[in-house]
């Protein structure tokens, strides 16, 4: 019995090789698909041949390939969000790969169908576990304060918690704010903020898109424990010279884009000027940022595509001299160079150069001295294969050499000087498989090696395993997860009881600490509920260990050995999201639940970025004449914090004054026993767009806390009375805002 | 390669049996929630009010606490005694409590030294003619009010003196020499304050502190010229522990709070020219 079997299986087995061999002839379909107006390689745009189920959709660099096409006449239809569509005709002969590119012809009136069925389209080629992204348009039409910006939009996505107005600073699903790779065209960034963390740096104008990963992100990343925010800046404008300039109530920007030879680039720039308005009515408040980026890309041939990218940011408040100055200063000085190569239609590699320098200064006269600076060259290079069909495969490298400086200075002899060179070196692989219609899956491995070259003991390997799937119920619902593992190498330094995340201090490992590790376990289903209606609801449980943060009492005699204290914990919850497009209006409503817990000195405690529910509401309104008005309402629970009960006089002895006295200080509830009151905002914005000769004026006009709510960011004791008395510190109150931009 | 363009839509039903039972389960879900999605918001709404509620406890218990740093310098020690308020509660206006019990005794010594409370309400002496405590000896300050009780034990650092420079010395601005001090057995920590010229109070508020026996002194230390005052301070575990950053107070009993602890100071007095 057995052996017939056998013989039947190997039977099966000739059979499907001969097929194999004798298959009919079958060419591959690719291309870039470009804006015909500016040149720019277009992500998401549909590519059909019409009267077949064949088809694909373009990367995020403009690339499609239709892979095992019969020979025959076909009629390609392209179309994106915002052109016209486009349609071409081919002719397939025996199995010659044809490389064919396209264009289309921007539009001034949005089809709400094209959009459709783009969405559509990468909800069936992709499994996009936790993945959100936000497109140039989403990433503008968001309402701001001050200034238009990305941390903040993205603070509107399900899984995403913020814990104050004055802060950017974002933690994904329970994880905390240092666990976040954020990477530029490449280039891991550390602390990419203004105004001491209230803004991003990242201008709106300059990218192309951002895609949260918030769990479950494949083996191509590493290096943190929460989420990944992968952000891509624009090619300039290959076909003609363009600019804008603006003016907000708080900076002012320009940029200037155009043609070069085979390419294009772009240059972009802003300013605040408070501190020189300030000037001029007399008061002196020396404080400014500025940032700055430029990007040339050139395509030398069909198949290649090369680019220099540079980044500027710093942030300076700059007052006094000498033994009374206060200076504080920050900053980021990124470049990458991108070398893009399509060997074939089904072979492409992708290569990142990269030079990072974040630094950050603190200086208080010469009592207190400060200096922290990161210096990275790293190389990040990926190669994908696309085979039988729609499989792909990629595998690839990260190396880096870093240097990290923490220098503290401190009157009275408390210094801390951790210099560390780190080493990162992973490997990784990862593929995506359709075994079936109904199944997709994505399986990775990575291979980190992490070494300090002053502290050859701290080396370190680990594994990570990750797994991601798709099955689809029916054709317009899916049932998705992911499991995954994941290490961190660095850390930031800031007290845990800050209301505000301070992510201006980086330690990488040392010593005897091990690196952080956390566990993702994801199962969620996403389903269109009708044409234009796209329900994700995602479960998903964390778990860490090793996790570092600053320790509440480092002992000056072993101040490295005790800068940080190790903890574990674990997050889970629910995130929700509801997207719908009706054309002119369109936006998007997300629920998150999450439960947090950390555990240190074996206290277990909810941290203070532990928001139980977050609903959020955004929306954008096209109406006629130019105008288009957003809305976003974002609701979010009251946060943990440590509540003040009792109160005592604190008798010690003043040395400073040679005589005992006291302070009055206050008798603590347990760790982050109580929460604060919940949060709600509204924010609307109207934006009206003048068409003047062939320019475009565009007014912007925002109002931040439409109803005044006073949400309570801190509450701090007076003890001059007694009983004391407890004040509210409120965040943002009702702030109208307003901008102007040129467009030539 | 799969089809992009939407196929048309088929029935939850017919879909259905070709399912396994657990995802018609989940499907059957949101089908509920597609038709009945204007109840999506109600729900969430009610969620929220459900889940949102968090209540703030307040596990207020009232404490004892106790401050002292013996010191063999002085002819009198000094604990103070004090409580606790809960937040809404008014202070009293004086220091402490009165009516506590405060003893003082050396480390397997059997001669106890009685505190009384003195003119200050809170403020506990001994009554001894001379100092009670010695240095590199270990005491037990035990006290009691009111159903509180704590104890703790104390170890009094050895006295110390400045190497260099000597009292009296006269020192250049521009070229000053590290200050140098013998060895305090038991001390943890030292402490410099540096007083101005006809002044108490440090010229610094940030504390001048080194576990080692020397400090580097600085010409931007001192604005003019003068007779400056030079006091090092040793101290001992406990107040090495209170005056770390971020210290909370030490638990010597249920519900007593303490900052107890010892030192020994030296000081000289030194005169800085051009």
């Amino acid at each position: 019995m057995t052996k017939l079997r056998r013989g039947r299986q190997g039977l099966f087995a000739l059979v499907a090789l001969c097929l194999f061999a004798c298959r009919l002839p079958a060419a591959d379909l690719s291309g870039r698909v470009r804006d015909a107006s500016s040149g720019e390689a277009l992500p998401s745009v549909v590519v059909i041949l019409e009267g077949t189920d064949l088809g694909a959709l373009t990367d995020n660099d403009g690339h499609y390939l239709v892979a095992e096409l019969p020979p025959g006449a076909y009629e390609v239809n392209y179309s994106a969000l915002g052109y016209e569509s486009g349609q071409r005709d081919i002719l397939v002969v025996g199995d010659t790969a044809i490389t064919v590119s396209l264009s289309l012809v921007p539009s001034p009136i949005a089809l709400k169908e094209v959009k459709v069925t783009a969405q559509r389209a990468e909800f069936k080629r992709e499994v996009k576990v936790s993945s959100l992204t936000l497109s140039h348009g989403e990433l503008r039409n968001t309402p701001f304060a001050l200034e238009s910006d990305l941390f903040r939009s993205l603070q509107t996505l399900p899984g995403v918690a913020s814990t104050s107005d004055f802060s950017s600073a974002m933690f994904v699903r329970g994880g905390n704010a240092d666990q976040n790779l954020i990477l530029l065209d490449g280039v891991s960034m550390y602390n990419p903020t203004h105004l001491g963390g209230i803004f991003s740096v990242f201008d709106p104008d300059v990218l192309k898109s951002a895609e949260l990963l918030a769990g479950g992100f494949p083996a191509e990343y590493g290096g943190r424990l929460s989420s990944v925010l992968d952000v891509e800046t624009r090619d300039g404008n290959s076909k003609r010279y363009t600019g804008s300039i603006g003016a907000s109530l708080l900076a002012s920007r320009a940029n200037v884009e155009g043609p070069i030879p085979s390419g294009s680039f772009f240059l972009s720039g802003r300013r605040t000027y408070f501190d020189k308005v300030l000037d001029v009515v007399g008061y002196n408040f020396p404080y400014y940022f500025y940032d700055a980026s430029g990007k040339a890309t050139a395509n030398p041939g069909q198949n290649t595509k090369l680019s220099a990218f540079g980044f500027l940011s710093d942030d300076r408040f700059n007052l006094g001299t000498g033994n009374n100055q206060t200076l504080l200063e920050w900053g980021n000085q990124v470049g990458s160079v991108l070398w893009q190569q399509y060997w074939s239609a089904r072979l492409s590699t992708k290569t990142y150069l990269t030079y990072n320098r974040y630094f950050y200064n603190i200086k208080l006269g010469s009592a207190f001295d400060i200096e922290d600076w990161i210096r990275e060259f790293g190389l990040r290079s990926k190669a994908t294969w696309v085979f039988a069909g729609e499989n792909e495969l990629e595998g690839g490298i990260e190396a880096q050499y870093s240097r990290f400086r923490y220098d503290a200075k401190m009157l009275g002899g408390y210094n801390i000087d951790i210099t560390g060179d780190p080493v990162p070196v992973a490997v990784f692989a990862q593929a995506r498989l359709k075994p079936s219609s109904s199944w997709l899956i994505e399986p990775g491995l990575r291979f980190d090696y992490y070494a300090l070259s002053k502290h050859l003991d701290t080396s370190r390997y680990n594994l990570s395993p990750r797994l991601s799937f798709k099955y689809f119920v029916n054709d317009i619902s899916a049932i998705k997860g992911a499991v995954g593992r994941y290490h961190q190498y660095v850390s930031a330094l800031y007290p845990d009881f800050s209301p505000i995340p301070f992510l201006f201090f980086w330690v990488p490992l040392f010593k005897s600490y091990q690196p952080q590790q956390g566990d993702h376990f994801i199962l969620g289903y996403e389903s269109w509920l009708d044409e234009n209606t796209n329900l994700s609801i995602e479960g998903y449980f964390k778990n860490y260990r090793n996790i570092l943060q600053m320790s509440s009492a480092p002992k000056p005699d072993s101040l490295e050995s005790t800068l940080l204290e190790a903890g574990t914990g674990y997050s889970w919850g629910a995130d929700l999201m509801l997207k719908r497009d009706w054309g002119s209006l369109s936006g998007w409503v997300t629920y998150s639940l999450c439960f947090s817990k950390v555990r240190f000195n074996n206290l277990e405690y909810a941290p203070n970025y532990d928001r139980r529910h977050i609903f959020n509401i955004v929306a954008s309104y096209a109406l006629p004449k130019g105008f288009n008005l957003t809305g976003h309402w974002n609701y979010g629970s009251g946060l943990p914090y440590t509540s003040t009960v009792g109160y005592y006089r604190r008798w010690s002895y003043r040395y400073s004054r040679d005589r005992i006295g006291y302070e009055w200080s206050e008798v603590p509830s347990g760790k982050n026993g109580a929460r604060y009151p919940d949060y709600h905002r509204l924010d609307l914005g109207v934006e009206k767009v003048f068409h003047i000769g062939k320019t475009r004026l565009v007014a912007q006009l925002e109002v931040i806390n439409v109803y005044n709510q006073k949400n309570l960011m801190l509450y701090y004791w007076n003890y001059d009375q007694t009983p004391p008395l407890r004040i509210s510190q409120n965040q943002l109150p009702l702030l109208p805002s307003l901008g102007v931009k040129w467009n030539f | 390669m799969e089809l992009l363009t939407m196929a048309p839509r088929r029935s939850v039903r017919s879909l259905r049996s070709e399912l396994p039972r657990g995802f018609c389960i989940l499907h059957s879900a949101f089908c509920i929630l597609k038709s009945r999605v204007r109840l999506l918001p109600c729900s969430l709404a009610l969620s929220l009010l459900f889940f949102a509620c968090n209540p703030n406890p307040s596990n207020y218990h009232e404490q004892m606490t106790v401050y002292s740093t013996l010191d063999p310098g002085l002819t009198h020690q000094v604990v103070v005694v004090d409580r606790t308020y809960r937040v809404d509660e008014p202070a009293l206006d004086s220091a402490g409590v009165s009516g506590a019990i405060v003893r003082l005794w050396r480390e397997n010594s059997l001669d106890t030294i009685a505190f009384v409370e003195s003119t200050r309400v809170g403020f506990y002496r001994d009554t001894m003619p001379f100092s009670c405590v010695s240095p590199c000896s270990t005491y037990v300050l035990d006290v009691a009010w009111q159903g509180f009780h704590g104890s703790v034990s104390i170890t009094v650092p050895d006295t110390f003196s400045f190497i260099r420079p000597v009292d009296s010395e006269t020192l250049s601005v521009v070229q000053l020499p590290a200050l140098v001090w013998s060895h305090s057995l038991r001390a943890r920590q030292y402490r410099i304050r540096l007083t101005a010229p006809g002044g108490r109070d440090s010229l610094f508020r940030m504390p001048l502190v080194t576990q080692d026996t020397f400090m580097p002194v600085y010409p931007g230390m001192f604005d003019t010229l003068g007779w400056y005052g030079l006091h090092a301070y040793s101290l001992d575990d406990h107040l090495y522990a209170h005056n770390k950053p971020g210290f909370s107070m030490d638990t010597i009993g249920e519900n007593v709070l303490a900052n107890v602890g010892a030192h020994t100071v030296d000081s000289i007095r030194v005169f800085i020219r051009p």
